[in-house]
């Protein structure tokens, strides 16, 4: 059974290459809270992102000791303006499993061919 | 889409107003931002890190990229940790500030006021934002915020002579400037952009 994945922030990729690529199965997708008078949106605040939106996904292929567990990351709405609840996703991972700079909606809702795209081309730069 | 180029050759500075989209336009108070660009055309910001709500998690600094002094509270906006992000940490916190194709993705489009500088001015105007870097201090949203540290350099090089008049908001330092400086300033709106340039930076700008 896997365990909660620490809360995984966003950033860009800045030139990182992914080092751990995740299959995931997109459960929620919401738009974040803006905070008191929308305070927590001030785009002066190092963590705010544009049009932040929050994504809860289950980890379903990748390293093994994160598979079945479940991840939480706050993105700009740019990112996941095709992600679609309930159908498989990639997520790109750098800084030791720490950092997410790339999501991306899967081609397909079949497992294998999934876990096939998430090999050979998905958060592929 | 049209797209213009801005070189910095030691004679200029900027103040970039984020979501500001014309000279004209007033954005909401929350959702305008003030970065600065030194006079070899670097982007340089100030941000308030450890607000509750984020996502939490794995830190971003390292090296000169950002550097943040201790202390932060809060999802007030008050008693944060200051951070100043230079373009390598924009590129990873805040790329659509800094790649232009990013930007016209995220629909974050920003007014560029250009300053004409003497070199004593833009030197002094390039220390101030070592110096904030070196030790950033605390960001309060209140009157501590990314416009007051703009500010601050600004009147430390010498551009400008006192504060912000009335809010310490970046649409209220861009228009001190446009009155203070008139006659030595300049505009462009769109999607902003930075590469590297030379020593520093050239500045790329996608007018909608």
């Amino acid at each position: 059974m896997g365990s909660k994945v620490p809360a995984l922030k966003w950033e860009w990729p800045a030139g990182r290459p992914v080092e751990t690529k995740l299959l995931v199965q997109v459960r929620s997708i919401s738009k974040a809270s803006k905070g008191f008078l929308g305070i927590g949106a001030s785009p002066s605040f190092a963590d705010s992102l544009p049009d932040a939106t929050d994504i809860v996904a289950s980890v379903v292929a990748g390293p093994s000791a994160l598979v079945g567990s479940t991840v939480s990351l706050r993105v700009p709405g740019a990112e996941v303006k095709s992600l679609v609840q309930d159908r498989f996703a990639a997520l790109g991972l750098v800084s030791d499993n720490t950092i997410c700079t790339c999501i991306a909606e899967a081609p397909t809702n079949n497992l294998a061919d999934a876990q096939t795209w998430l090999r050979d081309k998905a958060c592929a730069r | 889409m049209t797209s213009a180029t801005y070189v910095f050759s030691g004679d200029r500075v900027a103040l970039i107003v984020r979501g500001k989209t014309s000279h004209a336009h007033e954005p909401d108070l929350m959702q305008q931002h003030a970065d600065c660009v030194l006079s070899n055309g670097a982007p340089v910001g100030f941000f308030g890190e450890g607000n509750t709500g984020s996502s939490g998690g794995g830190s971003s600094g390292s090296g000169a990229s950002s550097k943040k002094s201790a202390n932060s509270s809060g999802s007030s906006g008050m008693g944060l940790t200051g951070v100043v992000y230079d373009f390598a940490a924009l590129s990873r916190k805040r790329a659509p500030y800094v790649d232009a194709s990013i930007a016209k993705g995220s629909g974050v489009v920003s007014t560029v006021l250009f300053i004409q500088v003497s070199a004593a001015e833009a030197k002094a105007f390039d220390k101030a934002w070592a110096d904030m870097a070196a030790d950033p201090g605390s960001f309060q949203i209140l009157g501590w915020n990314c416009s007051s540290h703009a500010s601050q350099a600004f009147q430390k090089a010498g551009i400008l002579a006192g504060g912000i008049p009335g809010l310490d908001t970046p649409n209220n330092i861009y228009l001190q400037l446009c009155t203070e400086k008139a006659g030595k300033v300049s505009v462009a709106s769109g999607y902003v952009g930075f590469s590297a340039f030379g020593s520093g930076y050239m500045m790329m700008i996608d007018t909608p």
